[in-house]
């Protein structure tokens, strides 16, 4: 099991290289950005248990929080003026990924059905709850509301465009854990199918 | 059964954790939609903050536009505190705070709790500066004044005057280092060096906190103008500083700075164009090093315009600006030669000099034919105390011209208790003697007349006019005291037929948009004529004067410089005491050309022991420069230290002297 948990992690250290390379790339499809990092951690959330799953949510929102909070404020805007917008706190993030994460994992315990789409599924409501908490977080912050439409289509398009790598991933995670494990049951089980009735611990 | 009872917990669990989601998100929706009027009410509106932008200088010419003062670039590192706290805040775990204590409440001092910008500062950038080669001990107090007051609307500065490698190194690592901003502002600069460094003066930069009072209500964030700390800078510092300009952000109710709403960009000062010359005022000062300590002025004598005010020792003001060094301040400060002192309008003794304004009283009350037998002294007092002629021997019997060509004491001491000492004071004040010219530089001093009401008050107060006191004010002696600018001013007086053109500085003043603001206008100080002094009579005192530079027997003949052109001067040698021991001032004031005068030039020389032989070849090499086919061109000067040996005799050979032999031998 160790292993797997390595395994994953050395997953998540490729989704947060991607997701500098994603940056880099002047790719802007309908307005929106591919949030590589969370998705597999939503992934892997999928494949671990409830312990792993926070410690994988610490693990994430510090890099993702150091890559957003701290680059963001290393120059002014202007020679004279100070920066501009109020940031939120290093460590928000930490918390947000702990809770999603967590509701990831009750979700599928509690759902009677399985699979990648499943999985597939519960991800996109994920980053719809991920984004809203953090847009709200941030209006509040700011004191200033964005265009409501605007902000929900954004996220629309951000969720649906980040989910749509999700199967592959899953898929993956489920092989790599058929491969280790192949006489064991898990959370990683049912990942290699695309929907599953059968629960398997 | 086991499974069904975990799946309850599960569902639970689920259920209050999506609760609690769902009440998080319906009171963030609740604060930021539903009650929004009601916190908008309670919230300030937006504000405006004004923030002054320091106007640009304008420039010095000479009178041929040559740039004698300018701005040119300096590259300088600014640091942002606000964002520099912005950055450690979000970088640095530990929080860094100090306490300070406050006003009194009751009796007990509160404490207070801020933010330590100068802790944060130093971690955050100036140990990475450091590590870039900019060390550099930053004053805490400083520090926190500035972040106190202008939080990062205004860079705080760290390092001026960069050079260029500095600033490319700077601009290529901005983004590792937080809050600092490269920025390129004008600086004062005097590309010519020490050339008319007394005459220009020079810049202070703005002190922080020094907000004129009418500015103050204007400016949220004040960054002021440099101003004319000395010479022409601080005289006409009100044409030279430029308009400010403005730029007003706006901030929203937290704060958050929204954007510029208006920016009104700075606009340039008028450029003031100079009467001086400044090849000539080059050749004059570059003439004046061979001696240690001396001033020479040259004026048309048409318009008054003085074409140059040369003295030495020499300051280069580009040592002061941003600020002087202390290598370069114990330079100045410890020279014997005192090279802050302008020896071309400071007052000094002036000696046989101010017999030419007893002659002009002598012109006055008619007395010109008046004649007087040299015994080599006159003897004044109860105790017949003898004030000796330069010839011990004696003169002889002499007129006016030949009192003036052989420059006699006792003539002008007899002639002067003749007229009496009222009639003497009247025309020295109407001379404008013992009174500033109002030449429009720093540094001048009004100079004294003995029995005017000035030496009365305040220079020998309780003292009357006596004989001997009349004697010694005849010859430029005791308390007499006058500035070569003063002497040179007369002597164009009686060169221009007796009209006294008033000294000017500054021919003219130019704004780029506004045009010209003040014309070249000649103004006319006094008319010798129509204060009862004849033509005839000045003819006689120029011929005296031509008679010193020209005939046999002269003092001034050493003021000559060529054939064609004729010189008329007056030479004087006023013994004084400095440094305790005895000491002389060498004088010799000339115009030329004798027929149709345009210019007159009077040098002087500390410690110069004769009139004649000192400041006489300074004046002849003078004329030489102005009467040659083209006048000198400006050269970068050196700053020249002086000295203050004694000078018996010079022997000068300049380019032109060169020249004139060449033409000579030609023809």
């Amino acid at each position: 099991m160790i292993r797997y948990f390595f395994i994953c992690l050395a997953f998540l250290i490729v989704g947060a290289m991607a997701q500098q390379w994603v940056y880099g790339l002047d790719f802007n499809f309908l307005g929106g950005r591919v949030l590589i990092l969370p998705l597999f951690f939503f992934c892997i959330a999928h494949a671990q248990r409830y312990t792993a799953t926070l410690i994988f949510a610490l693990l994430t929102g510090l890099i993702w929080d150091a890559d957003h909070c701290l680059g963001a404020l290393n120059t002014s805007p202007s020679p004279d003026i100070a920066p501009a917008l109020e940031n939120l706190r290093f460590g928000y993030s930490i918390i947000l990924f702990g809770i999603l994460g967590f509701v990831i994992k009750l979700a599928q315990s509690l759902l009677p059905i399985r699979g990648v789409l499943v999985s597939t599924v519960t991800i996109l409501i994920a980053f719809y709850l991920y984004m809203i908490l953090e847009a709200v977080l941030f209006s509040f912050v700011r004191g200033a509301l964005p265009e409501n439409w605007s902000i929900f289509s954004y996220i629309t398009r951000i969720s649906l465009l980040s989910t749509m790598l999700a199967p592959v991933i899953l898929f993956l995670l489920g092989l790599v854990w058929k491969l280790l494990k192949s006489n064991e049951t898990g959370y990683a089980v049912g990942l290699v199918t695309l929907i599953s009735k059968e629960p398997r611990r | 059964m086991k499974v069904k009872r975990y799946r309850i917990r599960l569902l639970i669990l689920l259920t209050i954790m999506l609760s609690g989601l769902y009440f998080l998100l319906i009171r963030l929706e609740s604060l930021q939609l539903d009650q929004t009027a009601q916190w908008e009410e309670n919230v300030p509106t937006e504000r405006e903050e004004t923030i002054r932008i320091p106007a640009i200088r304008g420039e010095i010419t000479d009178r041929t536009g040559t740039v004698l003062a300018t701005n040119k670039p300096n590259y300088e590192l600014d640091i942002n505190l606000e964002t520099v706290k912005n950055f450690y805040k979000n970088t640095w775990i530990p929080s860094l705070e100090r306490e300070t204590l406050g006003r009194r409440e009751g009796g007990m001092l509160s404490t207070k709790v801020e933010t330590n910008i100068a802790a944060i500062a130093d971690t955050t950038i100036t140990q990475h500066l450091k590590a870039f080669g900019f060390e550099k001990e930053l004053s805490a107090r400083a520090l926190r004044s500035h972040y106190a007051t202008h939080k990062g609307l205004v860079g705080f500065n760290y390092a001026d005057n960069l050079t260029f490698e500095e600033f490319c190194i700077l601009a290529e690592n901005h983004s590792s280092l937080p809050g600092a901003e490269v920025k390129i502002r004008p600086r004062r600069n005097y590309p010519f060096g020490s050339l008319g460094g007394h005459i220009l003066g020079r810049t202070k930069g703005w002190a922080k906190g020094n907000i004129p009072e009418n500015e103050q209500s204007l400016f949220d964030h004040y960054q002021g103008d440099s101003y004319g700390d000395s010479g022409v800078e601080k005289t006409m510092n009100d044409y030279l500083r430029g308009v400010p300009g403005k730029r007003i952000i706006s901030r929203g109710p937290k704060g958050i700075y929204l954007g510029v709403k208006e920016e009104t960009s700075p606009s340039s000062g008028a450029n003031v164009q100079l009467t001086i010359h400044a090849g000539l005022q080059s050749y004059v000062e570059r003439l004046l090093t061979n001696v240690g300590r001396g001033g020479i002025t040259v004026i048309d004598v048409t318009t008054g315009e003085v074409l140059a005010l040369a003295t030495v020792p020499t300051i280069n003001q580009n040592d002061y600006i941003p600020r002087i060094s202390q290598e370069k301040f114990d330079y100045y400060r410890n020279n014997e030669a005192a090279p802050f002192l302008n020896n071309a309008i400071q007052q000094l003794q002036p000696g046989s000099v101010y017999k030419i304004p007893i002659a002009l009283a002598a012109a006055q009350a008619s007395m010109l034919g008046y004649s007087h037998s040299c015994k080599g002294y006159e003897a004044y007092g109860r105790d017949n105390r003898k004030v000796h002629c330069w010839l011990t021997s004696g003169h002889g019997s002499l007129g006016m011209t030949a009192a003036i060509q052989r420059s006699c004491n006792p003539y002008f001491m007899a002639l002067a208790n003749r007229l009496g000492s009222k009639r003497v004071v009247d025309v020295f004040n109407l001379m404008g003697f013992g009174q500033k010219s109002g030449i429009q530089t720093t540094g001048e001093e009004a100079g004294i007349v003995p029995g005017s009401n000035h030496w009365k008050r305040h220079i020998s107060p309780g003292s009357s006019m006596t004989q001997s006191t009349l004697a010694n004010l005849a010859i430029g002696q005791q308390d007499s005291n006058a500035s070569t600018l003063q002497v040179a001013a007369a002597t164009a007086a009686i060169a221009n037929k007796g009209v006294f053109m008033k000294p000017r500085l500054i021919k003219s003043v130019k704004h780029p948009d506004k045009g010209l603001i003040l014309d070249d206008q000649p103004i006319i100080k006094v008319d010798l004529t129509k204060e009862g002094i004849s033509q005839k009579a000045l003819k006689t005192i120029r011929y005296g004067m031509w008679r010193a530079a020209n005939e046999k027997g002269g003092t001034a003949s050493n003021a000559k410089f060529s054939s064609s052109v004729q010189v008329a001067a007056k030479t004087g040698t006023a013994q004084t005491q400095e440094f305790g021991r005895k000491s002389n001032n060498a004088w010799t004031t000339a115009f030329a050309p004798y027929d149709n005068p345009k210019y007159a030039v009077c040098a002087v020389v500390i410690g110069g022991t004769s009139g004649g032989k000192v400041a006489g070849p300074l004046v002849s090499e003078t004329f030489k420069a102005l009467f040659a086919d083209k006048l000198p061109e400006p050269q970068v000067m050196e700053n020249y230290a002086g000295h203050i040996k004694g000078i018996d005799e010079l022997n000068l050979i300049s380019e032109y002297s060169k020249q004139l032999e060449q033409n000579t031998s030609d023809n």
